[in-house]
């Protein structure tokens, strides 16, 4: 039974895995400026935030510097982005932000990408009532705007890490599914899928062995964007004040507590927002750069 | 619109009672006492069927209970909430068409050119930007540094205090509409029409914007709605940064109050003004293209 799934899942099949297989995608990568400078960016601000204990040794919970008259420190040589209104080293926390922002926004498209394939598959492949049941499930949920969406999760599961990476995660399943469920529309009928069933390959190994690897070009780019967003909704929800504790360093609270201080001490309001703009330009190049290099239609353009 | 509602409904329902949230498991017996009275008020001791029949029918006549912390109707605080919502909302759906659509032509005519790329650069770190952040930045500059407009929506009504909270929402949207726009044009420039109108020797002008155009609003009306969304979501954070008194600032609060009747009835009414408004284009369409008319 092995060699015979082997077999099949060997035949020809849909454009995005032979892409992927061809040995010229990463030549074709590394020749898209957008994809290297979105990469590039992604891949320094990763191993930034996931080396922060090894970058720096203080604490991004505990004052640097006695709170005095002034605990602010301008940007200098020992604090090259200054301390904050609690004294707190700014360079250090934007260190451990970046750890919390990357860990939603990984842990959240996974998430919601799992959900959303799984019931774009069963909508897909199965047609009919299914289809019809996750359809309306999938146009409801795109009706409401996601922010609004999410906030109003996170009113209901509470608040904490855990939490809100599941509160974004079902506000944004729905872009998943549609488009994984558009695959396996357009998949299933392939000749391949026949092949297996033919051969009495049971339902559940047809779906997710040979038809999902099929369909997984457009999840990535999906997925990659969708980092971008979930990165953006944490910041936001974290400058309301909505989704994670208060004492949990984040760019977007940092955000807002210097908003405080935006007259006196500007430079508070300003390395925060370049953290989160930078991650999140990096995540959309990136992706923008994917999707170039596996749609064909769009290549010429 | 019964959808919507209906998901709302559970979601809302899925973690259970929102009294235990309010008083989250306090023992002093006057306390349960007074949560006991709370769900009675609330219907919230009833079976899940009758509450959703009695919420489903509440939001016909338009009735969203009252809030727990501040014992007054919802309705009552929409509306005062609601116009400065709007005002801002509408403002920057206005700015992001008129600015995007004429950016985004443009930068289609002159596909690959320097000033095309430069413009899309822009327009990607734009998309890219965190709304609130922009805010923060146009209040560093133009009211901190330049100081020749109000850093805060309070203290008056002028134009000079809708300007920033506009800008800052619509932004991000122009950048994300001129690229969408420009994505569109140069589909329509490719088809075969555009040709025959080249053909038949009429000038470049009435080419792009009779022909052209024309055809490359569709699409870009049917994002109208998904836009509309997205500058509610901005308006919701925004309206934090310049302390604007308007529904994100309700929302907001009412999650940190734990005040759950306005939290529904907030996301409630954002989600079936945007199912409206697709509704609205879904017949603006017909208007635009005829050829929808016969079928």
């Amino acid at each position: 039974m092995a060699s015979t799934d082997a077999q099949v899942a060997q035949l020809p099949i849909h454009l995005s895995a032979e892409i992927k297989k061809s040995p010229s995608f990463l030549y074709r990568f590394v020749r898209n400026p957008q994809a290297v400078v979105g990469g590039l960016i992604v891949v320094m601000m990763v191993i930034l935030t996931v080396a922060a204990p090894l970058i720096t040794d203080r604490d991004p919970k505990a004052p640097v510097v006695p709170i005095r008259i002034n605990q602010f420190i301008e940007p200098n040589a020992e604090h090259i982005f200054g301390t904050d209104r609690l004294g707190r080293d700014v360079f250090t926390r934007m260190l451990y932000g970046g750890r919390v922002s990357l860990q939603v926004g990984l842990a959240a498209v996974m998430l919601s990408a799992a959900i959303g394939t799984f019931m774009g598959a069963i909508a897909g492949y199965f047609g009919g009532w299914v289809d019809v049941l996750v359809s309306r499930l999938i146009d409801t949920f795109l009706a409401i705007p996601g922010l609004v969406l999410t906030i109003g999760m996170v009113a209901v599961l509470g608040s904490g890490l855990d939490r809100l990476v599941l509160a974004i995660a079902i506000s944004s399943w729905p872009l998943y599914a549609r488009l994984v469920r558009g695959s396996f529309m357009a998949i299933k009928e392939q000749q391949y899928v026949e092949a297996a069933r033919s051969i009495g390959v049971r339902t559940p190994r047809i779906m997710f062995r040979h038809i999902l690897p099929n369909a997984v070009g457009p999840i990535l780019v999906v997925m990659t964007i969708g980092t971008a967003g979930a990165i953006m909704t944490e910041a936001g929800l974290s400058f309301l004040g909505i989704g994670l504790e208060p004492d949990v360093p984040t760019w977007g609270r940092m955000l807002a507590d210097a908003q405080d201080h935006i007259r006196e001490h500007a430079y508070l309001s300003i390395f925060p927002g370049i953290a989160i703009m930078l991650f999140t330009l990096g995540f959309n190049l990136l992706g923008e750069g994917l999707r170039d290099l596996l749609d064909p239609r769009l290549r010429k353009r | 619109m019964w959808a919507v509602m209906t998901v709302v409904f559970f979601l809302m329902r899925i973690s259970g009672d929102p009294i235990d949230l309010i008083f989250a498991g306090d023992p002093r017996p006057e306390r349960i006492e007074e949560a006991e009275a709370l769900r009675r008020d609330l219907g919230l001791d009833r079976p899940v069927h009758i509450q959703y029949v009695d919420y489903l029918t509440d939001v016909l006549i338009l009735d969203f209970g009252e809030s727990i912390v501040q014992n007054r109707s919802v309705t009552q605080m929409m509306r005062e909430k609601l116009p400065a919502t709007l005002e801002l909302t509408i403002t920057a759906f206005i700015l992001s068409y008129v600015i995007a659509i004429p950016v985004g032509v443009f930068i289609a005519l002159r596909k690959n050119s320097g000033i095309d790329y430069g413009i899309q650069i822009i327009a990607m770190i734009g998309v890219s930007i965190p709304s609130f952040w922009l805010g923060i930045l146009l209040i560093l500059f133009f009211a901190v540094r330049l100081e020749w407009l109000p850093a805060l929506a309070v203290g008056g009504d002028g134009i000079e205090y809708l300007i920033l909270p506009a800008l800052t929402i619509a932004i991000p949207r122009i950048s994300f509409m001129a690229r969408f726009v420009r994505g569109t044009m140069l589909d329509v420039l490719n088809q075969d029409y555009l040709r025959t109108a080249y053909s038949k020797g009429l000038r470049n002008r009435q080419v792009i914007y009779r022909h052209g155009l024309r055809n490359a609003l569709i699409p870009i009306i049917t994002v109208a709605g998904v836009q509309l969304g997205y500058l509610v979501s901005g308006s919701v954070i925004i309206e934090r940064v310049f302390g604007i008194q308007g529904i994100g600032d309700m929302l907001v609060d009412s999650i940190s109050g734990r005040d759950f009747p306005v939290t529904q009835a907030t996301v409630l009414v954002v989600a079936l003004s945007i199912v409206l408004m697709n509704l609205l284009v879904d017949i603006l369409y017909v208007y635009i293209d005829p050829r929808l008319r016969t079928e």
